[in-house]
């Protein structure tokens, strides 16, 4: 896997972003707001993605995901064009989750994928696992959440994770791994199906 | 990634959830709060430059205006002689015409509306940035001409829920519309929504480890699942809003938000707010950064609930003092 990775990408997994980002920083400092719109199309699914299983509500996430972006767009200047541009958006995103738990907005939750509309008992089987899934990730406390979220959501590195998070990628390690034992945990005799 | 990892069960759990599709219409909602901004920015900038240059006319006027009143007194009564003790003579002519000028530019409403525009309600509003930039657009002054929605912004609750992402994501679509519009639809979910919460209830109950990961928000969100895949099989409710709606109903997160949340029920159930959220003007005006804050001002909900803001709000004057 090459180190300049951006994930859920539409079309054909990963892509390398980085140059196009900047490129694309670029043009929105340079006053064309429009060309932001690519940089919201590429990010969206993953921000929103790392927004809802942060929070466990799919509106807070879009509101979260939405505020993401804007103040990104509005705090364009102060990017620093050395580092990734998507350590630094999921920097925002992450404080925008903060903010949100902090407001203490009833998390009252969607349940993702009513996809399942009249499917037998095996989608409601995986329903139900998402569900305590998702429970179990919103009881942990903050620091690990934002770990393993941004771990297993978006498939950053420990040092990428370090970057948006301004942690060193020793602490990443070690909170990842205190993560995934509390999950353990909590999750005892539950199985995924293959 | 070749490191060793002690948990595989809970990655494989991790990897089930996978990625979550943001809802309809989230790329547009946010460029149209980006560009909003960005033209608002621009705007600002273009306004400034206007009233900097009708402020500079108006000196001029008010100088000329002075100087020609003073030329009259003068040419009647005489040249009055130099000396110490007469220099102040044309500053005072000057500050006696400016509120002359002034005044042709204030356009007179009731006595209500004057008195509540220059009450301490209104002036709060006009030093709440949020509440004021909220206002100062022109398709959320239209919609809150209309009484009844006034009436139901009362409700912290509602006023939260125009702002919501989901709601507007909702009303965005027309079918989705025409599905949260109806009453049938609504009524019949919410018959279902009793029923299968009761069962889940039941359900979990008999699990305390289940019910202990889940809680209650988990519950409801089975029972709501059940409960609209219940109602888009009565008969009723699918002659009267169609096949096509109901289907984007069941696939659509934020129409099921819609459905399911109590506070976006509260606004849903009421026509005015319905109405305005089908205006894409007005969804727009509350997509915008400052709309949240803005409806949970108390100022602007203290000034909305004045029994002059109907009349207020349709005035020139409350326009005019909006647009400084």
């Amino acid at each position: 896997m090459p180190a300049n990775l951006t994930n859920f990408s539409p079309a054909g997994g990963y892509v390398d972003s980085d140059a196009d980002d900047l490129a694309l920083v670029e043009r929105c400092r340079a006053g064309d707001a429009a060309a932001f719109e690519a940089i919201v199309e590429r990010y969206q699914r993953v921000l929103f993605t790392v927004a809802l299983r942060m929070l466990g509500n799919h509106a807070a996430a879009s509101d979260a995901a939405q505020n993401a972006f804007v103040k990104a767009y509005q705090k364009l200047d102060t990017f620093d064009q050395t580092r990734r541009f998507f350590s630094w958006i999921y920097r925002i995103l992450v404080n925008e989750c903060l903010n949100t738990q902090r407001d203490g907005r009833p998390l009252e939750a969607i349940p993702p994928g009513l996809a399942a509309v009249g499917t037998p008992a095996d989608a409601f089987e995986a329903g139900e696992r998402r569900r305590r899934v998702q429970a179990a990730i919103l009881a942990l406390p903050t620091e690990y959440r934002e770990v393993i979220v941004l771990r297993h959501f978006t498939e950053l590195s420990y040092e990428e994770i370090g970057e948006a998070l301004h942690l060193p990628a020793k602490t990443v390690k070690s909170r990842l791994h205190t993560a995934k034992e509390r999950l353990a945990t909590a999750l005892r005799g539950l199985e995924s199906r293959p | 990634m070749t490191e060793f990892d002690p948990h595989p069960d809970v990655s494989r759990l991790l990897d089930e959830l996978g990625p979550a599709d943001p809802p309809p219409g989230f790329a547009r909602n946010v460029m149209a709060r980006i560009l909003d901004e960005h033209h608002a920015a621009s705007k600002k900038t273009v306004r400034f430059n206007r009233e900097e240059r009708a402020m500079t006319r108006k000196v001029m006027w008010g100088l000329a205006t002075a100087a020609a009143i003073t030329l009259a007194v003068f040419a009647i009564k005489g040249f009055p002689p130099v000396g110490r003790g007469t220099e102040g003579t044309v500053g005072a002519a000057q500050k006696y015409q400016a509120p002359q000028i002034a005044d042709k530019d204030v356009v007179l409403g009731d006595s209500a509306v004057q008195e509540f525009l220059q009450s301490d309600t209104f002036e709060r509003v006009m030093k709440d940035v949020d509440a004021r930039a909220l206002l100062a657009d022109a398709s959320v002054r239209s919609a809150l001409e209309d009484a009844e929605l006034r009436k139901a912004i009362e409700d912290p609750d509602i006023r939260a829920s125009l702002t919501s992402a989901e709601l507007r994501s909702a009303f965005a679509n027309a079918d989705l519309r025409r599905a949260l519009d109806s009453a049938e639809l609504r009524r019949a979910y919410d018959a279902e929504f009793r029923k299968a919460y009761d069962v889940e209830m039941r359900k979990s109950g008999g699990d305390p480890s289940l019910r202990q990961a889940v809680d209650d928000a988990a519950l409801r969100r089975a029972a709501a699942d059940a409960a609209l895949r219940r109602a888009v099989s009565d008969s009723a409710v699918r002659q009267a809003v169609g096949e096509a709606a109901l289907r984007r109903a069941v696939e659509d997160p934020a129409a099921r938000a819609s459905l399911a949340d109590a506070n976006f029920r509260k606004a849903i159930e009421n026509a005015a707010v319905r109405k305005a959220l089908s205006n894409d003007e007005f969804r727009a005006a509350m997509a915008q950064s400052r709309a949240d804050a803005a409806m949970r001002s108390a100022a602007l909900a203290r000034a909305i609930g004045n029994p002059a803001f109907g009349a207020a709000i349709r005035s020139a004057q409350m326009r005019n003092m909006l647009a400084k």
